[in-house]
């Protein structure tokens, strides 16, 4: 067999071993056109606020069980590190749980504000980065079992995104989620 | 408004009706299914790639982070929760496929000619199969065995059997 035809067939090997679980390699960042980005970011708010409410409900009776943001936090990071639209969980407290999860920029505070004001999402162009943030209130009793000091209603936090755009500015923002965008 | 915008003029306020509707409805009622969302077809194929990887990380964390016997609910039944919220909010739908022929819900085996073929190349160790058919793309993605503790559950398979998938259908936008 020649080098080259060895190397081939090591490549193969690797290949078929990796290669098990389809999904996105890591590597750079998707740049989506803004009707995309629009969508993604609507898609990917609803997958994680449905997910993290679904696996609360499901598996978190106690504070010894880890929170169903904790759990989150780890599929955000595993999912944002293959180069789709980055997704982080931020806090609207003073004194949030973890410090880590301040607001980490002006776009995440001010999402805060408008929360504050009853916003359930806030969005805006930051050059050619679309930035969207939608707001994580304590829904039921159930959440209480953590965060002891707050009442329902209350505003925890927020879930902010960031999606590069292939072309900054090119269009409008404010794509739907599916039901009333235009048929 | 210019007078002969009329026609603008009415369908802005069919608009504020629908929102006006909408909002007086309330949310305290479940809200009525969304309609599917539709796409470009390249579009499509990165929507069902991006909704694989999520899904499949969150399956994975679920089940090393709270699955601890086999008296928890299984990792599976959350995600399956997790897919009907998605297809009610209108994105595009998925479910679950057993490529064994023993699911231990029915409701995973192949429904039709798409998933049964599917099922075929998943079990040869294809890792993705895809279709268009009747103005949607049909995606099949591999879920292998993918650890151990897996096999608390799955005691009849080994690690890295291809003993089940995803089923995805995305709406397409015509051309």
């Amino acid at each position: 067999m020649s080098r080259s035809r060895m190397i081939g067939a090591a490549m193969l090997i690797l290949l078929a071993g990796s290669a098990r679980v389809r999904g996105k390699e890591p590597g750079k960042p998707v740049r989506l056109s803004a009707e995309e980005a629009g969508r993604t970011v609507r898609l990917l708010d609803d997958v994680y606020q449905s997910a993290v409410i679904n696996t609360h409900k499901m598996y978190v009776r106690d504070p010894g069980t880890p929170s169903a943001v904790t759990w989150a936090k780890q599929v955000l990071r595993d999912v944002n590190g293959k180069g789709w639209p980055a997704a982080r969980v931020f806090a609207a407290s003073q004194r949030p749980l973890n410090p880590e999860n301040d607001p980490a920029d002006a776009f995440e505070e001010e999402a805060v504000k408008q929360f504050q004001r009853g916003q359930p999402v806030f969005e805006r162009l930051d050059g050619d980065v679309l930035r969207y943030a939608s707001s994580i209130r304590v829904v039921d009793r159930s959440c209480l079992t953590c965060h002891v000091h707050n009442r329902e209603g209350d505003l925890l936090g927020g879930i902010s995104y960031r999606a590069p755009l292939l072309l900054a500015g090119k269009a409008a923002l404010g794509s739907e989620r599916p039901g009333k965008a235009a048929p | 408004m210019k007078a002969s915008s009329l026609r603008t003029a009415l369908t802005a306020g069919a608009a504020l009706s629908a929102i006006v509707l909408a909002v007086s409805s309330g949310s305290a009622q479940p809200k009525a299914p969304a309609s599917p969302v539709k796409m470009p077809l390249d579009q499509a194929r990165q929507t069902v790639d991006l909704l694989n990887d999520v899904y499949v990380n969150s399956v994975v964390l679920t089940h090393s982070t709270y699955v601890k016997d086999r008296g928890t609910p299984a990792a599976a039944v959350v995600a399956r929760r997790l897919f009907k919220t998605m297809a009610e909010k209108g994105w595009p739908e998925t479910r679950w496929l057993s490529t064994t022929g023993r699911p231990f819900n029915p409701d995973a085996n192949p429904r039709d000619a798409f998933e049964r073929e599917a099922v075929a190349a998943l079990k040869q160790g294809k890792a993705r199969v895809e279709r268009v058919e009747d103005s949607k793309l049909r995606v099949a993605t591999l879920v292998p065995m993918v650890d151990k503790s897996c096999g608390m559950c799955h005691t009849k398979d080994k690690v890295g059997d291809p003993i089940g998938g995803l089923s995805y259908t995305v709406n397409l936008t015509s051309k």
